[in-house]
């Protein structure tokens, strides 16, 4: 047997061996490499979570977060987004709510949301046309609209908060079509 | 040109030629299976409460099956007769105990859109390829469920993922997936296939299903692969149907569950969603390259009885495959070959090594890894679902 066969003969060996060792630091370590991958930054998706809340509006014993508008794409942004209002906790939320906000952060409030507490839709007046209903009425489907959800309890914290979530279709601009500039409202 | 796998190279399996298989001494065999021992009972240790008298109880059973299974798989010589029985409890035991848990949990099977918005949907290893690119330019993970913490989580999995890759490389589908089992299952219930020719470029299609999932979902900053098509969703958990949307995908899962999963492993014994559809299979064909251990054939020993081109459950074995002395690059090391080979032809090989030195050595030297993943899966499913169905009857 040559030099190099002999070589690489033991490199398979060790390569081999080495792997069941691998497979005994993946099997009790997982939580701690896991952990290293986590303190690389990633963070789940805003399309899911909703994105980071931008601004806490202080109600009579209620909070609206407003969070940031998402119109994440891979590389550059997406013409259409949402934006994700809260409104908690749910206890102290009253039967019929009626907010007017602004959802881009314009400093100009843009929307009114009328809300009932206990039927899961929502009512959109707005008259600028990069919010909401104008010509798709539901950009944002259905389902998940209006979103129940019990947000966790942070470590050391008051108890988890029971929230109404709704996500309000953003486009970036638009030019206000003829006959349709005015109000336009419609059940998210 | 050859369509199929069924062509005729001899017109008889030499059926009564087996040569002996490398059965060891009870004694020999005891002491190369004490390591597993060890493993095991450590890894499921870590898993089990002892609460109560069902928990320990459910420790045991997982613990001596799984070293039976082991001990025989070293004895008798035989691969893919053992892995195959633990592989398919796999299945059915997470399966199992995670419908289970999460009817215990919430009351149904679906993901509720309030856990989604929490990101509480546990991680699977089918959405991985998806995660990449978004990953890479965005900083984010588009999928909804914990980084770290909670019920499988996505750095937990991609950690084994990645030791796994390196170390079983492909043989992750056939090791690891706990999915995988049921096609498996499937695919062995009739002696011969009933669907006998099949086209030699469906093995490209895994790649193509790959390509379009890692695109539209880094387009749209979804999982699209989960959201519309993946056929496991019927055995782990999808979306309460509360739209429209939500019900055609429903539709989709329960017809990708029947077609590839059931029918079509039952009509033509090839794990079908397997070979010819999954872009996790596609990715770790690719990223399990680095990995020592492989499936050699002695083209010198091989008679051409074709035997093992009928029954390769993964479609990677054909024609030219025997001639090179490889299988292709699908090979997911199940070792279904290497036991069914009347010519003892086929074997598992480290690379790197002589075709010819110590093939039974190089098989065990496999096994430990591979198994390793097996058994922690299994183990952790097993000891889970013993544990639900001891509290239900107590």
């Amino acid at each position: 047997m040559t030099f190099m066969k002999k070589l690489k003969q033991a490199a398979g060996y060790f390569w081999a061996a080495a792997a069941f060792l691998a497979a005994l630091a993946a099997m009790s370590s997982h939580e701690d490499l896991g952990r290293g991958i986590a303190a690389t930054g990633l963070t789940i998706s805003p399309v899911f979570s909703g994105g980071e809340i931008a601004r806490t509006l202080d109600r009579k014993g209620y909070a609206v977060f407003l969070h940031r508008p998402v119109f994440d794409a891979l590389l550059r942004e997406k013409r259409e987004g949402f934006v994700q209002v809260d409104w908690g906790p749910y206890e102290a939320l009253p039967a019929r709510l009626t907010e007017s906000l602004d959802l881009d952060g314009d400093g100009r409030e843009e929307t009114v949301l009328e809300l009932e507490k206990a039927v899961p839709s929502v009512l959109l007046r707005t008259a600028d046309c990069r919010v909401g209903p104008a010509e798709k009425p539901l950009i944002v489907e259905k389902a998940r609209a209006v979103r129940l959800y019990q947000e966790p309890a942070p470590p050391e914290g008051p108890a988890d908060m029971k929230k109404i979530a709704v996500r309000v279709a953003l486009r970036k601009n638009c030019v206000p079509a003829k006959g349709r500039a005015g109000a336009s409202h419609g059940i998210i | 040109m050859e369509k199929g796998r069924f062509f005729k190279y001899m017109s008889h399996c030499p059926e009564n030629k087996d040569a002996p298989l490398p059965v060891k001494s009870r004694g020999k065999s005891l002491l190369l299976s004490l390591p597993m021992l060890a493993i095991t009972s450590s890894m499921l240790a870590g898993k089990a409460s002892f609460a109560s008298d069902g928990a320990t109880a459910a420790y045991f059973i997982s613990l001596a099956f799984l070293n039976f299974m082991f001990y025989k798989m070293v004895r008798s010589g035989k691969t893919d007769k053992y892995r195959a029985i633990v592989f398919i409890t796999l299945a059915g035991a997470a399966a199992f105990s995670f419908m289970s848990f999460f009817l215990e949990l919430r009351g149904a099977f679906g993901v509720t859109p309030s856990e989604i918005m929490r990101g509480e949907v546990p991680a699977c290893h089918m959405v991985l390829p998806m995660l990449f690119l978004p990953a890479l330019f965005s900083k984010t993970v588009v999928f909804p469920g914990l980084i770290t913490g909670g019920f499988a989580s996505i750095a937990v999995l991609a950690v084994f993922w990645a030791a796994a890759s390196l170390v079983i490389g492909k043989g992750y589908c056939s090791w690891f997936c706990f999915l995988g089992g049921f096609e498996d299952g499937f695919s062995r219930i009739f002696k011969s296939p009933v669907i006998k020719t099949l086209r030699p470029d469906l093995r490209l299609l895994p790649f193509a299903v790959l390509l379009t999932a890692v695109l539209t979902s880094a387009y749209t900053l979804t999982h699209t692969y989960c959201e519309w098509v993946c056929p496991y969703k019927m055995v782990t958990e999808f979306e309460q149907v509360v739209s429209l949307k939500l019900l055609v995908q429903s539709g989709i899962f329960i017809f990708m569950f029947a077609a590839l999963v059931v029918v079509l492993p039952l009509l033509t014994k090839v794990r079908a969603q397997c070979a010819f559809f999954c872009p996790f299979g596609a990715m770790q064909t690719l990223a399990g390259r680095l990995a020592p251990f492989e499936i050699r054939i002695d083209t010198e020993k091989c008679s051409r009885c074709g035997k093992c081109l009928t029954e390769c459950p993964d479609f990677s074995l054909d024609k030219e495959a025997l001639e090179k002395g490889k299988p292709r690059i699908s090979c997911h090391l199940c070792g279904k070959c290497v036991d069914l080979c009347p010519d003892k032809a086929i074997f598992f090989h480290v690379k790197g090594t002589s075709l010819k030195t110590n093939l039974e050595a190089q098989r065990v030297l496999f096994l430990y890894p591979a198994y390793t993943f097996l058994a922690a899966i299994t183990g952790m499913n097993l000891q889970q679902a013993l544990l639900r169905v001891f509290n239900f009857f107590s």
